[in-house]
């Protein structure tokens, strides 16, 4: 895309540090006597694509929002690039691109039309308007598009849309709410090629959404939520070994000769040692192991229990079995 | 989807753009309402249905007038008013109605969210979504124009008097839309309820500034048509303003605009009182003063400063910064605009003092000047006696509904007067008739004509006293705005409070 962007944008200033875009410190929200998000506090460098992860009704959206100057915050404080979201809404704006879940189009205009009206709501010249929305429209794969009215288009070209009218005003901080909801697995795949592209070009996002698998292969950084309140913000590949939340469990699959009840018999009566599920002559067992040296020992441990092993093979934790781990644990 | 780097332009058969277009110059919210608005359906049938309605009119009419060529144009009247009513059903009622879906249509579509990111401010916004409807009535009225004319063939006598006619039916679309919008921004039951008082007060309101403009004599015209159109201008201006600051992020200071908007009222509705008591000869005259416009213009004034002293203060940075920039005399503004009922006191007072000497020095009679300041002062103390007992909500929301039940409550004593009359035991009749003496409304009520002027002082002094009871909640706020001006000043932190949990924006 080129980088023709509304003459505004210069004007914001930009922060003093410049390794975190976004803190969010001790965010509460309630509404009546439901908290939405309570004592939320992580950050966001500059440049990172970070996952934001929660069950329905955990609070992402509430903090989305707040971050993008659509809600104000009960207590606490976020800020972007510097700015507080309360204080200075203005230029928290001219920062942030922001994508709803649900989908914001006029079903009466066509796709150019869309793109058009927000590029002149954003403040574009006519001559770089057109610059502008012929790039949104080439990026987004939505050129052939242009003259279809919004009425008729797929819920995927919808997003698509979205995803392009976001793009608009070249923002620095693209908040995400669930944007791959929905989509096939095509369009999946080139969402997260756009996303890449963004990334490689120094652009921030944050995303939400309920497909972890994708989101742990697309970000940096994952911040996951419980009930308004943070359980874990790390890399992905920390959260699958499990080792930020200071727990040292490896996961392996185990196969054993004979009657699989008498592993799960051992593994439930040895401590560090839990049973996740059964499969064919075994089960998948996190045990209590750090390292190679650890998975030795504890693969000596189950053939001197009198274990008949026949397979012990290790296995990545997968990020939903983390989080639902993480969200048992935490009760 | 693209993959690639930076994007090149796909060449196109016809150049799409032209750089110098006519709506680049426009604000885009008009562009966008305009284009939806002339596509939708209500539009087009409304224009349609209004064109076949007066050309059946018109051959009708045609009719009666080539079956009666001697002269009798009796049924002229009947013709006319068919017109008018059905033109007036299209510019003052359909048209604008749309209004009501203004901001809710965006809710619906998910897009406002959307338009609050872009650079658009609120006030854009609303003004955008108004003109655009403006610029429809126009359409429809410009359209009809040769109807207007063609009754000038049919018997019509003033050509004139009917594009007036015209031009007045579209002042009045202007502020119901303006009131539409206004309403769009409201909740549901709000709306529901304000639909249906502004179908009745509109038409009543449509019959008397209607009916004066098309009956009065054609020198007063001009001077009715001004009249109009600033009564029009400022109901306009307010109901957007009320709109957009409703929609506006919390850190913008709305409560600036409103207030100045309540000033400018007050000004002119004194300067029209001005106007019409010391006319270009410089004779005052006692009579002749036409009160409709001022009275709309302190209502305006009244009710924008009752709704200020109903709201919360806001601490933002972004507020009081502009007020730090000014010194001592920032510090004083800062105590009179900006947003929360402890600043708007002082300029509620202030308003309320050059009404009450300004309008009997201009309008009463010179032997009853106290009569009409007590008046006045009245008038005053009926407005601000509720409001102390609308701080003991914590929500905003409710407010204005516990004032009014606050003044209704006031004056049952009357009522119980009125529905007993001389039958009530003499200890009741004297309860009742203090509580009548002490109650502003009440006693604004049942004023006597022209008695000593003292019987207004209880009320204003009991007021003063309800008044008394906010006083150290109001020093505390003003305390806390001055030190907010100042922490702006010395670039601190300006500490903020927790909000209240349903405290949106």
């Amino acid at each position: 895309m080129s980088t023709a962007s509304p003459p505004a944008q210069t004007a914001v200033p930009l922060p003093t540090d410049s390794t975190m875009l976004v803190d969010v410190d001790g965010l509460t929200r309630s509404f009546g006597t439901v908290h939405a998000v309570r004592d939320l506090s992580f950050a966001i460098p500059d440049g990172a694509v970070v996952g934001f992860i929660g069950a329905n009704g955990a609070g992402k959206t509430t903090t989305m929002r707040i971050m993008a100057t659509l809600d104000e915050p009960t207590d606490g404080a976020v800020r972007i690039a510097g700015h507080d979201v309360v204080e200075r809404p203005a230029e928290v704006r001219r920062l942030v691109g922001w994508m709803p879940d649900s989908l914001g189009v006029y079903a009466d205009m066509t796709v150019f039309e869309y793109l058009d009206f927000f590029a002149r709501a954003y403040g574009f010249s006519p001559a770089q308007r057109r610059d502008r929305v012929d790039d949104v429209l080439h990026f987004a794969d939505l050129g052939p598009l242009a003259d279809r009215q919004m009425a008729k288009l797929s819920k995927g070209m919808s997003q698509r849309l979205c995803f392009g009218r976001m793009l608009i005003p070249d923002p620095r901080l693209m908040i995400l709410d669930e944007p791959a909801a929905g989509l096939d697995p095509k369009a999946r795949l080139e969402f997260k090629n756009l996303v890449r592209i963004l990334a490689g070009r120094g652009k921030t996002l944050f995303i939400s959404s309920h497909i972890l698998t994708e989101l742990g292969e697309m970000c940096d950084r994952l911040v996951f939520i419980d009930r308004g309140r943070l359980v874990f913000q790390g890399r992905a590949d920390e959260l699958k070994h499990d080792t930020a939340a200071g727990r040292v469990d490896t996961c392996v699959e185990v196969v054993v000769a004979g009657d699989a009840g008498a592993l799960r018999e051992w593994v439930e009566t040895h401590a560090g040692w839990r049973w996740l599920d059964a499969r064919p002559q075994g089960g998948r067992l996190a045990c209590p192991a750090a390292d190679d040296a650890g998975l030795a020992a504890a693969l000596r441990q189950l053939v001197a229990g009198g274990i008949d092993v026949i397979e012990f093979r290790r296995e990545q934790r997968r990020l939903e079995e983390a989080f639902v781990d993480m969200v048992k644990q935490l009760g | 989807m693209a993959t690639a780097g930076p994007a090149t332009t796909p060449p196109g058969p016809a150049p799409r753009w032209r750089g110098d277009d006519f709506p680049a110059w426009l604000s885009p919210m008009l562009v966008k309402e305009l284009r939806q608005g002339i596509q939708s359906g209500m539009f087009a049938w409304t224009f349609v249905a209004l064109h076949v309605s007066l050309l059946v009119l018109m051959l009708f009419w045609l009719g009666v007038v080539g079956a009666n060529p001697a002269g009798d144009r009796s049924s002229g009247g009947f013709f006319r008013g068919l017109f008018w009513m059905l033109l007036g059903g299209a510019l003052v009622a359909v048209i604008p109605f749309r209004g009501v879906n203004a901001l809710k249509s965006e809710e619906a579509g998910n897009t406002f969210d959307l338009l609050r990111l872009t650079r658009l401010s609120a006030t854009q916004i609303v003004t955008g979504k108004w003109l655009a409807t403006v610029a429809q009535l126009l359409l429809l009225a410009t359209a009809v124009l040769p109807y207007v004319v063609l009754q000038y063939y049919l018997g019509g006598y003033a050509v004139f008097t009917d594009l007036m006619s015209v031009a007045v039916l579209v002042v009045a679309g202007s502020v119901t839309t303006a009131l539409a919008i206004l309403l769009s921004a409201q909740p549901q039951w709000t709306r529901g309820l304000a639909v249906v008082g502004m179908v009745i007060g509109g038409y009543a309101a449509l019959v008397v500034v209607f009916g004066g403009i098309r009956i009065g004599g054609s020198a007063s015209d001009m001077g009715s048509l001004a009249r109009l159109l600033v009564g029009a201008a400022a109901v306009v201006l307010t109901c957007l303003e009320f709109t957009a600051a409703k929609i506006a992020p919390v850190a913008e200071n709305h409560a600036l605009r409103k207030r100045g908007l309540a000033l400018a009222c007050a000004a002119m509705a004194l300067a029209a009182l001005a106007i019409d008591a010391f006319p270009a000869t410089g004779v005052r005259l006692a009579t002749g003063v036409d009160w409709m416009l001022p009275a709309l213009l302190g209502l305006i004034a009244a009710l924008v400063m009752m709704a200020e002293l109903f709201t919360d203060p806001v601490e933002r940075r972004s507020i009081h910064e502009p007020f730090a920039r000014w010194g001592v005399v920032g510090r004083v503004l800062a105590g009179l605009l900006t947003p929360g009922w402890a600043t708007a006191v002082p300029l509620a007072a202030l308003l309320l003092l050059a009404f009450a000497f300004g309008v009997p020095a201009l309008v009463s009679p010179a032997d009853d000047y106290r009569g009409w300041a007590a008046r006045a002062g009245l008038c005053g103390a009926a407005l601000l006696f509720p409001v102390p007992f609308t701080r003991l909500l914590r929500k905003p929301g409710p407010r204005l509904l516990v004032a009014a039940l606050v003044s209704l409550a006031s004056c049952l004593p009357l009522a119980y007067q009125q529905s007993h009359g001389p039958f009530m035991r003499p200890t009741i009749s004297a309860i009742v008739e203090a509580l009548i003496a002490i109650l502003p409304l009440p006693r604004l009520l049942s004023w006597p004509g022209r008695v000593n002027p003292a019987v207004a002082v209880p009320p204003m002094l009991l007021t003063g006293l309800v008044w008394l009871f906010l006083t150290p909640a109001w020093l505390a706020a003003q305390r806390r705005t001055q030190r907010l001006v100042a922490s702006c000043r010395t670039s601190g932190a300006v500490p903020r409070r927790s909000v209240p949990a349903d405290g949106a924006s």
